[in-house]
Parts: C-alpha cells; sequence; structure tokens
C-alpha cells in the first residue's frame, strides 16, 4: 500500500475510532441515559469538535490524495453525503445546544436528538463507505447510484450492526459501563460476527487477503480484544485504552484488507494516487502539520482530562 | 424550467451566504473573548471576565453550527462542481490542506479554552489558549482565501497546455500559497471579517445596553468598548485594502474591473462614474461623473489607461449589475468610516456617545447595514468574475455536476437552514437569559 494511501487510511480510522466511540456514546445515552450522561458528556464535550475536523481532514486528504477520483465520488455519493452532512449539523448542533441547557428535561431532549442525529450519520457514512468497498447500487461507468440497492442490501445492513455492536463493546469498557456487562463481551462476538458474515457473504474475494497473507495481523487483533476483555472483567483501568487501541487498529486492518481496490475491484486506488511534487508536499505539510496536532491533541488530554482544577494568579 | 446549473450556483451562493456569516462570528468572537480577558486581567475588573465567559456561552454554539456549515460547503464543493475539485486536487490543494491544520489548532484550543478556566495557575495562560483559537480561525480564513485569490488569478500548472488538451501539467504546488492576488485579497477577508464580526457583537451589547439598565448596562456597556475598539481598526483596513484591491483586479483581472467600472472601451483620462446602466450598447442613467478620477485611482495618473468591455468577447462579460453593486459597495464603505471616524472623535473629546439612546440605535442599524456590505461585498467579488470558475480556464457551466439530484437537495437545504439558523439563535437566547449577568460565576 502507498504512503499516501495508508496515510490516509489512518485519518479516517482515527475518524472512525473517535466517531465509533461517539456511536457507543449515543446507543447507551437512548437505553441508559441517566446513569451515564454526565460521565459521557464530561469526555465528550471537548472533543466532539475535534471529531468533527477529523472527518474534514479526510475528506481534504481524499481530494489531494486520489484527485482524479473525486468526478466519480462528487457525481455518484452527492445526496447520501449531503443528507448526512445536513444530520451532522443536527448533531453538533443540539449538543451545544445541550451544554449551557439549565432545565434537565430539554438537557436530556436536545442529548437525545444528538444521538438519533449520530446514529443516522454514522448509518448514512457506514452506507456510503460499504458501496465505496463494494460496489453495490454503483454504476462506475454511467457515474450513477441506486439508493435502495446501496442501503437495502445484507452486507451494509449486516456491516452497519456489527460496527454498531463493536461501537457498544468499545463505549462500555471505554466507560466502565458495568449493567449488562455480560452484553458487553457478547456485543463483541456478536459484532465480528456480524462483519465477518458481511464480508464473505457479498464481497469476499475483495477480503481474501485476511485468511491469507494479513492473517497473522487478524490474529493479533483477536488477542488483543481477549486481553481487552479480560482487563474489563478484571476491572482494570487499562481496560478501556486496549479497547480503544483495538478498534482504531481493526478499522485499520479493515482498510488494508481492500487495499488497493474500490467499488467491487472496478477502481484500483493505485492508479489515481496522486504523484510528483504535489504527493511530495503534502506529505511533508502532512508531516509538520500531524506533528503539531499530536502535540496539541496530547496538551488537551492532559489539560481537560488530566489537570486537576488551580487556584489562579493575576486574578482580580 | 430553470436549469440545473443555476440550482447549483443557487444552492452554493446561498450555502456561502449563510456560512460567511458564521464563519465572520467566529473570527470576531475568539478576539473580543480573548481582549475581554485579558483587559479583565489587567484591570483586575469583574466585568471584562464576565463578558469572556458569557461569550464563551455563544462561541461554543456558533463554532458548532459553523463548522458544520463549513463542513457542508466543503461537501458542496466537491459535489456540485467536481470538475472544479479535480483541478483543485491537482494544483491548489495545499490551501485546503493547511486550512485543516489550522481548523484543528482552533477546534483543539476551543475545547481547552472553554473547559479549563480552572485549570492555569497564571491566567495569562488561559488567556494564550484563547489566542490560539483566534489565531487557528483567522488561518482558516487566511487559506481558505488563498483557493479564491486561485481562482481568480490561476497560477501553478501549464495553463495553455490544459486549455488545449485538459491535461494538468507542470504542477507547482507551492505557487497557489501566492498568486498575484493573494497578498490583498487575505488582506482585505480579513479585515472586512473582523468587521462585520465586530459590528454583530456591536450590535448585540448596544441591543442589550438599550433593554438593561444599572450593573447590567454596565456590563454591556464595556463589552461594547471591546467590540467597537476592534471593528474601528478593522474597518480603517478594511477601506484602505478595499482601495488597494481595486488597483489589483485592474491589474490581474481587467474585464472584471471593467464590468465594475462599467468601462465599455479601453480608454484614457477615465471618469468615475456614480450608478449608470448598461443598455443596447450604451450606458444610461449616470448620476455623476468625475472626469480623470478612475484613471486617477487605478493608475496613480488622472490621464492612466483603463481597459474596456470592448476587448473581450460578449460571451465572458460578467453581469453588468456588478457596477450598481461596486458603486453601493464604495458608498457604504466611505460611509462606514466616516461614520466610525465621528464615534472615535465623540469618544477622544469625552462625549461619551453609548451613553446616548440616538447613538445606540444607529450602531444597530449600522451593524445591520455593515453585514449587508459583507455580503454584497462577497457577492460582487463572485458574480463579477462570473462566468468563470476559475478565471479564463474553467467555466462554472463546465464544472458543474447536472445531475437533477440536486434540485430536491437544494431546496431541502434552504428549507433546512431557514430552520436552524432562527433555532441557534433562539437557544443561545435562552441559554443567556437563563444564566443573568448579575449570578454569572467570575
Amino acid at each position: 500500500m502507498s504512503i499516501m494511501f495508508s496515510i490516509n487510511y489512518l485519518i479516517f480510522s482515527v475518524f472512525l475510532t473517535l466517531f465509533g466511540l461517539e456511536v457507543g456514546i449515543a446507543i447507551t445515552m437512548l437505553l441508559e441515559y441517566d446513569k451515564h450522561k454526565d460521565r459521557m458528556k464530561r469526555f465528550l464535550m471537548p472533543l466532539w469538535e475535534v471529531t468533527g475536523t477529523f472527518a474534514v481532514f479526510y475528506l481534504v486528504n481524499l481530494e489531494a490524495t486520489v484527485p482524479s477520483l473525486l468526478m466519480l465520488v462528487g457525481t455518484v455519493f452527492v445526496v447520501p453525503l449531503l443528507v448526512a452532512a445536513i444530520f451532522f449539523i443536527l448533531r453538533n448542533a443540539f449538543l451545544s445546544y445541550s451544554e449551557y441547557m439549565g432545565d434537565k428535561r430539554s438537557e436530556k431532549r436536545y442529548l437525545h436528538v444528538y444521538a438519533i442525529a449520530t446514529l443516522v450519520v454514522a448509518f448514512i457514512a457506514i452506507s456510503v463507505l460499504d458501496s465505496g468497498i463494494s460496489g453495490i447500487g454503483i454504476n462506475a461507468s454511467a457515474y450513477s447510484i441506486n439508493m435502495l440497492k446501496m442501503f437495502a442490501n445484507s452486507f451494509n445492513i449486516l456491516m452497519f450492526v456489527g460496527i454498531a455492536l463493536l461501537s457498544v463493546f468499545v463505549a462500555a469498557v471505554f466507560f466502565d459501563v458495568r449493567e449488562y456487562r455480560w452484553f458487553t463481551g457478547l456485543a463483541a462476538a456478536l459484532g465480528i460476527i456480524a462483519i465477518a458474515i458481511a464480508t464473505r457473504s457479498a464481497t469476499g474475494y475483495l477480503f481474501s487477503a485476511a485468511l491469507g497473507p494479513d492473517l497473522p495481523y487478524l490474529i493479533g487483533l483477536l488477542v488483543l480484544l481477549a486481553v481487552g476483555l479480560y482487563l474489563y472483567y478484571s476491572r482494570k483501568k487499562y481496560a478501556k485504552y486496549v479497547a480503544v487501541l483495538w478498534f482504531l487498529l481493526a478499522v485499520n486492518f479493515f482498510g488494508f484488507m481492500q487495499s488497493p481496490y474500490l467499488l467491487g475491484g472496478a477502481v484500483d486506488i493505485n492508479s489515481y494516487l496522486a504523484s510528483g511534487p504535489m504527493a511530495f508536499y503534502v506529505n511533508l505539510v502532512t508531516l509538520i502539520g500531524g506533528t503539531i496536532l499530536v502535540i496539541s491533541l496530547v496538551f488537551m488530554v492532559y489539560v481537560s482530562y488530566i489537570k486537576k482544577a488551580q487556584s489562579t494568579t493575576g486574578s482580580y | 424550467m430553470i436549469p440545473v446549473l443555476d440550482f447549483d450556483r443557487f444552492l452554493m451562493g446561498f450555502s456561502l451566504g449563510v456560512h460567511i456569516i458564521l464563519a465572520v462570528i467566529g473570527i470576531a468572537l475568539p478576539a473580543i473573548i480573548v481582549a475581554a480577558e485579558v483587559v479583565g486581567i489587567k484591570r483586575k475588573d469583574p466585568y471584562y471576565t464576565r463578558i469572556a465567559k458569557r461569550l464563551t456561552t455563544m462561541l461554543i454554539v456558533f463554532f458548532a453550527v459553523g463548522t458544520a456549515s463549513g463542513t457542508l460547503v466543503a461537501l458542496e464543493l466537491l459535489f456540485l462542481w467536481p470538475k472544479f475539485m479535480v483541478l483543485v486536487g491537482h494544483v491548489a490543494i495545499l490551501t485546503l490542506y493547511i486550512e485543516v491544520f489550522a481548523f484543528f489548532l482552533e477546534a483543539i484550543f476551543l475545547g481547552v479554552y472553554v473547559y479549563s478556566w480552572d485549570k492555569f495557575k497564571n491566567r495569562y495562560a488561559h488567556a494564550f489558549t484563547g489566542v490560539l483559537v483566534a489565531l487557528g480561525a483567522v488561518l482558516s480564513a487566511v487559506f481558505i482565501t488563498m483557493l479564491n485569490a486561485f481562482m481568480n488569478t490561476p497560477v501553478g500548472f501549464n495553463i495553455p497546455e490544459y486549455l488545449k488538451s485538459g491535461i494538468i501539467a507542470d504542477v507547482h504546488p507551492l505557487a497557489v500559497l501566492a498568486t498575484p492576488s493573494t497578498l490583498i485579497e487575505v488582506a482585505h477577508v480579513v479585515s472586512t471579517s473582523y468587521f462585520a464580526g465586530g459590528f454583530i457583537f456591536i450590535l448585540y451589547f448596544a441591543y442589550r445596553m438599550l433593554k438593561s439598565e444599572g450593573d447590567e448596562r454596565l456590563h454591556y456597556r464595556k463589552g461594547l468598548n471591546i467590540a467597537f475598539s476592534l471593528t474601528l481598526i478593522a474597518t480603517f483596513f478594511a477601506v484602505i485594502t478595499g482601495i488597494l484591491s481595486i488597483s489589483g483586479l485592474y491589474s490581474f483581472q481587467p474585464e472584471k474591473y471593467a464590468a465594475m467600472e462599467l468601462d465599455l472601451y479601453p480608454t484614457t483620462h477615465a471618469p468615475e462614474l456614480l450608478g449608470g446602466f448598461y443598455s443596447n450598447g450604451t450606458i444610461t442613467g449616470v448620476i455623476a461623473s468625475v472626469p480623470g478620477l478612475q484613471s486617477f485611482l487605478a493608475t496613480g495618473s488622472v490621464n492612466g489607461s483603463v481597459p474596456g468591455l470592448s476587448s473581450y468577447p460578449k460571451s465572458t462579460w460578467p453581469p453588468l449589475i456588478v457596477h450598481f453593486m461596486f458603486d453601493t459597495i464604495v458608498g457604504l464603505g466611505f460611509g462606514f468610516g466616516l461614520f466610525m471616524l465621528v464615534v472615535f472623535l465623540m469618544l477622544i473629546f469625552k462625549m461619551h456617545p453609548f451613553d446616548r439612546k440616538w447613538m445606540l440605535m444607529l450602531l444597530i442599524i449600522a451593524a445591520v447595514v455593515g453585514v449587508f456590505l459583507l455580503e454584497l461585498g462577497w457577492a460582487t467579488a463572485e458574480i463579477g468574475r462570473q462566468p468563470w470558475i476559475v478565471y479564463n480556464v474553467l467555466l462554472v457551466s463546465q464544472a458543474a455536476n447536472t445531475s437533477p439530484s440536486i434540485i430536491p437537495l437544494a431546496i431541502f437545504f434552504v428549507a433546512f437552514y431557514l430552520i436552524v439558523l432562527p433555532f441557534t439563535v433562539l437557544v443561545i437566547k435562552r441559554l443567556l437569559r437563563d444564566r443573568p449577568v448579575s449570578k454569572e460565576q467570575v
């Protein structure tokens, strides 16, 4: 896999990991609002904009990585992605509305709208990803899309269910949700099974590397998952880091497996990749900007989640 | 039946028109907040700290809606103008790509700023995180404007080859960061963003002053001081850069310049026309004409030569309504310069303008006109480039996605914005109402 596409997929993996956590939060908030709202919101509030920014980062990096593919992407996915963008605005708006809402009923109502909007965005985004991988519902030569086929096919539905279950698992471990804890492990297992069935049934040939050259990576992921679950059930505090790391690696693995093909093999990404001086400068900006980004994120995590409140100087 | 191309134009125009308001709020507001916090620390004045805290509530909500609307605009660029984005992807993507990191700076430090008021021993350290938010916001505007400068004065690839064969060759990725029009466009966009964004908060504080009394009125009075100071500086730079922008057009986009000045033929000793419409090959309805002034402003000499539309095929002329729009901008721009100067002098001579009800009402009216001026300026710049999306390289009609699926989306989007924006303002109003100024923790 080329460096540019690897970077592109890594950005996507970070976005999907952060957004996957949000999907887990959204589902938990809809089911068990009162018990977990405060903790989840405390985590979410400094971070939700960063998650959104990663979506933009991915989009612009995609434009830089495969500019010649933009004609196809821009024409085919116009309707689903613009509808997703509408729900993305709702997600942002209602989460921010809820932040300073003194009235608890309104806050709950707003957070429920946020949760539903997040799930809708997730469903559309996963559907676009699925049809991008499998080509289901897409006629690449005619630049057209059959949206009914794209959304309502077993591959897509099983993938969405699988990812939603894995999100619930990751959120449960991350926030140490203890109600229905038997379900946490089950959610992880069912999620993996759903994704496995989806990939084998509809577009198995694209993922053949999972049982071939990439098998050690797959086994490593399963071991890491088992470690995460063990730590969770033994109430070890490192469980949440392992779960998030597992999710990130799992998403990235998914990208490795299908590379370098899109649309069910109709498109070979390598033939669309940017090259020459533009590729060099894009990689350079990624390196410099990425370093600043990582430092800023570490600072944010330290100040927002670790640093304790201080008495101030220079005050009036 | 309206062609799909016009729906594309309408949707993009509408979305940008809305986004621009949110964007200028996002640029001006962090600057006002940081200024208030720093003044609060320096003077040990709790009023200013309270202003910073309350405005932070607004910033969160506006940022949430603004960034989402920005994402929507980014998607629309890709979906409505795919061929344009292919060109950008090959030649000018560094502008958007670097902008993402500026956006990250803004988003990350916004989270830090908002949720860490009590986490720094030195309060200036907290204010500094706000400076990074403000810096991220303004850098985002800078890099986005660089893309717009590329659209006006394209560089960085072999244009004759592209026009001949459609092949993008000899790409120089860094050239796009410094096109001939970049510097002046960036300076004008940044200054007008602070100008219009500042006026939105002048409106807020002036309105609240009219509605409040006692301690609360003093709170808003101090907020008005901050917003006015920022806007005063911005107005000065907006007027200067506005004048320089016209010289830039003269040099780099002569056809657009000729349309805005309504010059039908290249000429010397060109007059500056006030008013006037083009009809059947002639200009009618001119209100006033100052001989030689246009030549002087464009070239520094009253006998300097200026371009004319007759040098270009009629099919590439922009809609000549831009002349009327341009006249309005110039008139309002100088009007604003004068108005701000008068208020400034009143402040210097201790005439307490903000304690006068008529002045507060005048400021509110000025703010509404100021936002109109911002929109008009942007619309004039964009309409003036028509029919090109990339000047003299790519036509809007060549770049457009003409799939009919755009039409219902366009209608839906407009309806959506018309619901979300008023709702956002209502929510902010409610949030601030539920937290009276007197009970704000400082």
